[in-house]
């Protein structure tokens, strides 16, 4: 507790601190005598800085005068930020949407496929039509004969071929989304750094 | 010619400077001129050196201020510029600078003759203390001192967490306060 209310002598002397810390420390000044006489000697360096106030310094006339003679042109008299237009911010929404849409798309088909591979869809399954055909089942009809479309495990490995297929290619169109947010992100941080900040340690 | 109503404002000349105005800029610098050369010279320590920084703090302010948003403090964006342009004059600063500015220093008339030296002494001895400080934590001494920032405002300065501020203050005080009190122990045995 000593400790504590000992790292708090300067916060209390420079009138940083309120409420319970405020009331906390005051309670212990009363019954600590160490931290009393260092708030003291504390007290006394901080006077002792503040009055010390002589800086041998050119006049401020004089300064200036100076000053103002060496100041360099400016090649931007006030580049001030222009203001984002809300089209910009609509960028990274439409991004999103298309996110949404084409993962949504490709889930739905993902699942009207497996159902339709289970078996689940029925009689329904002929509303999907033919289904889509590999490439590499186009090349096997044409060399082995028409026949060999109808065995159910080269149906199957077709389903499964379109189903990997179209994964990938959900998975290309969320890259290319991934990005075009990556490319918006890089235009807002040069756009934003193109202002310099105003605390800059290097200012 | 009557000037607008805004230009007796800081913020209307902070306006007017941004736009090259360089009689509008010359109020500037002279409204915060002094405080700017107290931090400065304390944290240089050389008066040679803390001119040198006053004049480059302002410069570099003058370069920069068509980016400052005037929603800030202008006294906390110079005073930042000054703290940096003083480490960076004394990183670059020639040897034979390095004089002690204090030698030639007069001590106070107005007191008696003995109290007089010992606050010299006394002076003499903080300012070296000051002047030995690390960097960050003169940094922080000097703000709240003679540039009388709050905590906040030294942390928003110097883009540290507030908890770094109160430590480095407590170190530096403390540190001034061993000098303090070893200079009075020798005054002390030398008078008795």
């Amino acid at each position: 507790m000593h400790e504590e209310m000992r790292a708090l002598l300067n916060a209390y002397l420079d009138g940083e601190l309120q409420g319970r810390r405020l009331r906390e420390i005051e309670a212990h000044l009363v019954s600590c005598a160490e931290c009393k006489k260092e708030l003291g000697e504390l007290r006394l360096v901080s006077q002792k800085l503040q009055a010390d106030t002589s800086v041998e310094a050119p006049s401020a006339e004089r300064f200036i005068s100076q000053l103002t003679l060496s100041l360099p042109r400016r090649s931007q008299p006030n580049p001030q930020p222009k203001s984002i237009s809300p089209a910009w911010w609509l960028v990274p929404a439409g991004l999103l949407m298309g996110w949404v849409f084409i993962q949504t798309v490709y889930t739905l088909t993902d699942l009207v496929t497996a159902a339709n591979l289970t078996g689940l869809l029925g009689s329904a399954s002929g509303w999907l039509g033919s289904g889509q055909e590999s490439a590499w089942l186009g090349a096997a009809a044409t060399l082995f004969g028409g026949q060999i479309l109808a065995q159910p495990a080269i149906s199957l490995l077709n389903n499964v071929s379109v189903s990997v297929s179209n994964f990938f290619i959900g998975y290309i169109w969320q890259a290319v989304i991934v990005l075009l947010y990556w490319a918006w992100l890089g235009a807002w941080w040069l756009r934003h750094n193109r202002q310099p900040k105003i605390m800059e340690n290097t200012v | 010619m009557a000037q607008p109503q805004t230009a007796d404002t800081e913020t209307g000349l902070i306006e007017q400077a941004q736009h090259g105005d360089r009689n509008a800029y010359g109020e500037l610098v002279r409204r915060h001129y002094q405080g700017v050369v107290l931090v400065v010279t304390r944290m240089c320590g050389d008066a040679g050196l803390a001119e040198d920084a006053a004049q480059e703090a302002f410069m570099r302010a003058w370069v920069n201020l068509p980016f400052f948003q005037p929603r800030g403090s202008l006294r906390n964006w110079i005073y930042r510029i000054a703290i940096n342009a003083a480490l960076d004059v004394l990183r670059h600063k020639p040897e034979e600078t390095l004089e002690d500015e204090q030698a030639g220093r007069m001590p106070d008339q107005g007191a008696g003759p003995e109290t007089a030296l010992i606050e010299k002494e006394q002076a003499d001895a903080l300012r070296q203390a000051v002047k030995s400080l690390p960097e960050a934590a003169r940094a922080v001494l000097v703000l709240r001192e003679f540039g009388g920032l709050s905590y906040r405002e030294i942390s928003g300065v110097l883009d540290v967490p507030i908890g770094t501020v109160m430590s480095r203050l407590n170190y530096a005080r403390n540190r001034l306060r061993e000098v303090l009190s070893s200079e009075m122990e020798i005054m002390e045995i030398n008078h008795a």
